[in-house]
């Protein structure tokens, strides 16, 4: 994120496709910009804000534009939610099932248990740096989620690590 | 505003109400931006507007065209020296070298100039590339080292600025050159549609730089760089590359100074450009680009040097001694320091 104008963040990661022979096309710059920004229905009042200028929320889709600009078909994202308000919290996960939905490979990293919960396909939880356990769709609860976190194991109790570390790596 | 509240308690949602209320303010911030935006690129325009019209109207002379030539060669050097300090502080450096550099590249290409048994044309275009190398190869060492060893760029061109002086005195055992052919020596004082050839050459560069920096990726990653170094390397930008060929290109146009320096003066001496490195420095600061890097333009540069230039020779017309127009240019530098960081301070309020 650069204190720039939005149309430099979002090109940022894939100047190619922006120039030729190392000259910017300034068109194709702003077309392109500009139909990431309507496709993330971002809120901004020009290309030319600077990216320090907007909303968190607005903030956090710009950073998601930027690789998609770049065609990039696995997105992590760390607590992607992290210090926006609700509207634009409900706006991002809205933006995350569409483009799981489109084919892209979403991981996140999240301490907010709801999140996890409305927003995923899979959730391995993390217990004492190690994984604690794996829960899916079907099985999706916060409850779930919290007592795997709290170091209760999915199946036993004396060897919990060993058994769904590799139940993870077969997967 | 009163309209949007309506519009907002129409809606039965809180939720729009609470997007509906920030987008006013954000378009409202953008607005601010871009008035501020506008007076960073005008500023430093209206003051170099109203100095001329002030020493127009008291300095004897100002307007003849005479003294209008002797401006303008009188910035050339600063100008295109200032131009290369521009990249470097761009990516968030510092170039002090530039001055001894300057002196370096010019007795090397001195001594080339002189070499006997070489035929005028050849001798001079061996000079012009071997003072452009030197100062090329000595902004790379610059560069290299202050990128991979991730040092200041202040320390490590303070000592490139140490020895490269210590260089240039070695290289002629401290004496001056002179004697060059006339055709380069004629280069410093030719015109073009009554303009000195010098400044129009600096006026391409300037021209040239402004269009790399404006119209290029490179330029973009320089600018992206003097923002946020990280941001760019996680965008998969080889950052090094960058930063390195800021200071190449501040060697180059030391390089291309030094020859001009030498054909206006018809000499080169290991002395020559004792402090220029300040010059510069200060036609950057004036010109709006921001020390700490990423913000800034040639076009404010290139205003920049015409500000010192235009006070200096106006403070001798009006019979200023050089004590005083020392303590006024020094007073200028330190104002546009306290405009700039009025100017910092409203782009945090807005924020």
């Amino acid at each position: 994120m650069l204190p720039m104008p939005v149309r430099v963040n979002v090109t940022l990661t894939d100047l190619s496709r922006i120039s030729r022979a190392g000259l910017l096309k300034g068109g194709t710059e702003k077309t392109m910009s500009q139909n990431w920004v309507g496709e993330l229905d971002m809120r901004i009042a020009s290309l030319e804000q600077a990216a320090l200028d907007l909303s968190g929320g607005n903030q956090q889709k710009l950073v998601i534009a930027k690789w998609l600009f770049r065609n990039a078909e696995v997105l992590m994202l760390d607590e992607p939610t992290r210090g926006i308000d609700v509207g634009a919290k409900a706006e991002i996960h809205h933006l995350l099932r569409r483009l799981a939905a489109a084919g892209k490979a979403i991981l996140i990293v999240s301490s907010e248990i709801p999140e996890l919960v409305s927003l995923c396909d899979r959730v391995l939880v993390l217990w004492r740096g190690r994984i604690a356990g794996e829960v899916r769709r079907e099985q999706l609860t916060q409850e779930r989620i919290l007592s795997l976190a709290c170091g209760e194991s999915n199946d036993s109790l004396n060897a919990p690590f060993r058994e769904t570390d590799e139940k993870f790596l077969n997967d | 505003m009163i309209k949007d509240d309506h519009t907002a308690q129409d809606q039965s949602s809180r939720l729009s109400t609470a997007t509906e209320s920030a987008n006013v303010d954000e378009g409202k911030k953008a607005k601010f931006t871009f008035v501020q935006r506008v007076l960073r690129e005008a500023g430093i325009g209206i003051a170099l507007l109203l100095m001329i019209v002030f020493f127009a109207a008291f300095a004897p002379h100002f307007t003849d065209e005479s003294n209008i030539t002797n401006i303008l060669t009188q910035i050339t050097i600063n100008l295109i020296l200032a131009i290369g300090m521009t990249f470097v502080i761009l990516i968030g450096g510092i170039d002090l070298s530039v001055g001894s550099l300057l002196a370096f590249a010019a007795v090397v290409a001195g001594v080339v100039l002189k070499s006997e048994g070489l035929p005028a044309p050849a001798a001079i275009t061996l000079a012009v590339l071997t003072g452009i190398a030197v100062g090329m190869v000595c902004g790379f060492v610059n560069g290299f080292i202050t990128s991979f060893w991730n040092v200041p760029s202040f320390i490590v061109t303070l000592g490139m600025l140490n020895v490269a002086r210590g260089a240039a005195l070695t290289v002629t055992n401290a004496r001056t050159l002179f004697e060059f052919p006339n055709e380069f020596n004629a280069f410093g004082t030719a015109t073009f549609l009554g303009l000195p050839v010098i400044f129009l050459v600096a006026l391409a560069l300037v021209v040239l730089g402004w269009l790399v920096l404006t119209r290029t990726v490179f330029g973009r990653l320089i600018y992206a760089i003097g923002n946020n170094e990280e941001a760019v390397r996680l965008s998969g930008h080889n950052t090094f590359f960058y930063k390195v060929a800021a200071f190449v290109i501040s060697g180059l146009t030391v390089g291309i100074g030094a020859i001009i320096y030498m054909a206006r003066l018809t000499i080169a001496s290991p002395i020559l450009g004792n402090g220029f490195e300040l010059n510069a420095i200060a036609a950057v600061i004036i010109g709006g680009t921001s020390l700490s890097g990423g913000r800034g333009s040639l076009i404010g540069t290139f205003l920049g040097a015409c500000l010192i230039g235009v006070l200096a020779d106006g403070l001798i017309l009006l019979g200023v001694g050089d004590f005083v127009r020392q303590m006024i240019t020094g007073g200028v530098i330190i104002l546009a320091v306290i405009v700039d960081s009025y100017r910092a301070k409203l782009a945090e309020r807005t924020r």
